[in-house]
């Protein structure tokens, strides 16, 4: 099952070895919980391994520069069914991660135009000159919040 | 055997007592003893994993066993009892019945086909108590199988904490021993298995070089 913190993903399509098991539109039988879906696999032969391929969406409401994380938590049993009167077998489960960030909010500023021709490079003006600058703020697809553009023209 | 020499007509002959013997000596025969694996529960599980041979059995899988005892003629007290004889318990036994009892065998007890044998409190140790038998000594050269009897034991690796011994890579076994005569004579036999454990891991990965990406995507 693969589970992320604060339900950030939906689970698009689940693929087994290349063969697709689980889709939004198809879910086999599959009842996705808010942040993961379960994949069950057949018996593993020993020195095996299976390949599970999730695809996943972020949901819009992601918070830019924040990261998320993946988890893919692997339950498995020492057998598949359980003898009468005692639960014998054994249970195992173990986990991986994997993270992303989602893109943050960029900020730029430039020098336009000045109405002194004498400024320098080094953005030296006289007295009564004029400056026109650029503030470029790309805010990323999702959710910002808390935004605020602090312009401080002090110093 | 005694002989004396020749008798005595003279006073210078001494009359002299010879003495020989011998003998011989036959072995009273003793019960057979054979156990063998039948089967288990998992069909994944072979031989291949520790001691090379041995029956792998993970943990919930169960295994059953025959074991088997041609007896000879006569009459004797007997008793038979499986265990595991291992320092650390993994096995449940979770059944032990007679299987056959030979036509020419009759027993004190009262265990037929189908008894049950007595489970020890040690849950990997039962008991059959035949009391005194009596094999139809009657009989010149009985079938074997009116002389044989045969049990089945059914036993599960166990996962509960009272089974330290249900770990990856513990050797365990199955014996069989058969106490009879007034002398308590020993005959035992063992089935080995190793306990096995899958120990899979899960590694992932992000698709292509996806590490920075917006919401929605």
């Amino acid at each position: 099952m693969l589970t992320v913190a604060g339900a950030a993903y939906r689970v698009i399509l689940v693929e087994v070895d290349s063969v697709q098991t689980y889709s939004i539109a198809s879910p086999n039988g599959f009842s996705p919980s808010e942040d993961g879906v379960i994949a069950r696999l057949d018996s593993l032969a020993l020195a095996t391994s299976a390949s599970i391929e999730y695809t996943l969406q972020l949901v819009e409401g992601v918070e830019a520069g924040s990261t998320v994380t993946a988890i893919a938590g692997l339950r498995y049993a020492s057998h598949p069914s359980v003898t009468s009167g005692t639960d014998y077998k054994r249970e195992y489960a173990t986990a991986s991660s994997v993270q992303v960030t989602i893109t943050t909010a960029e900020l730029d500023i430039s020098l336009s135009l000045a109405s002194d021709a004498f400024a320098t490079a080094a953005d030296r003006f006289t007295s009564g000159t004029t400056v026109e600058v650029t503030v470029e703020l790309v805010v990323p697809e999702g959710n910002t919040t808390d935004l605020v553009l602090n312009l401080d023209l002090t110093g | 055997m005694q002989w004396n020499t020749a008798p005595v007509f003279d006073a210078d002959f001494t009359e002299l007592l010879s003495s020989s013997s011998g003998s011989v000596a036959v072995d009273i025969a003793r019960p057979t003893n054979a156990i063998v694996f039948l089967g288990s529960t998992l069909a994944s599980t072979g031989t291949s994993r520790h001691d090379n041979g041995d029956r792998d059995l993970a943990v919930g899988e169960s295994a059953t066993v025959r074991t088997s005892f041609v007896l000879p003629q006569g009459t004797y007290p007997l008793s038979i009892r499986m265990d595991t004889s291992r320092p650390s318990r993994s096995f449940a036994f979770t059944a032990a019945f007679v299987e056959t009892l030979g036509s020419a065998v009759s027993t004190a007890s009262g265990l037929i086909i189908g008894s049950n044998a007595t489970l020890t409190p040690a849950l990997d140790a039962v008991v059959f108590d035949f009391g005194i038998v009596n094999v139809d000594a009657g009989l010149a050269n009985p079938p074997l199988a009116a002389v044989t009897i045969s049990l089945l034991l059914n036993a599960v690796i166990d996962e509960s904490a009272g089974a330290p011994g249900s770990v990856d890579g513990y050797d365990t076994r199955i014996r069989s021993r058969v106490t009879f005569g007034h002398s308590s004579t020993v005959v035992g036999v063992l089935q080995q298995f190793d306990v096995v454990e899958a120990d899979l891991a899960v590694t992932t990965v992000n698709s292509s070089d996806v590490t920075l990406i917006d919401a929605g995507d």
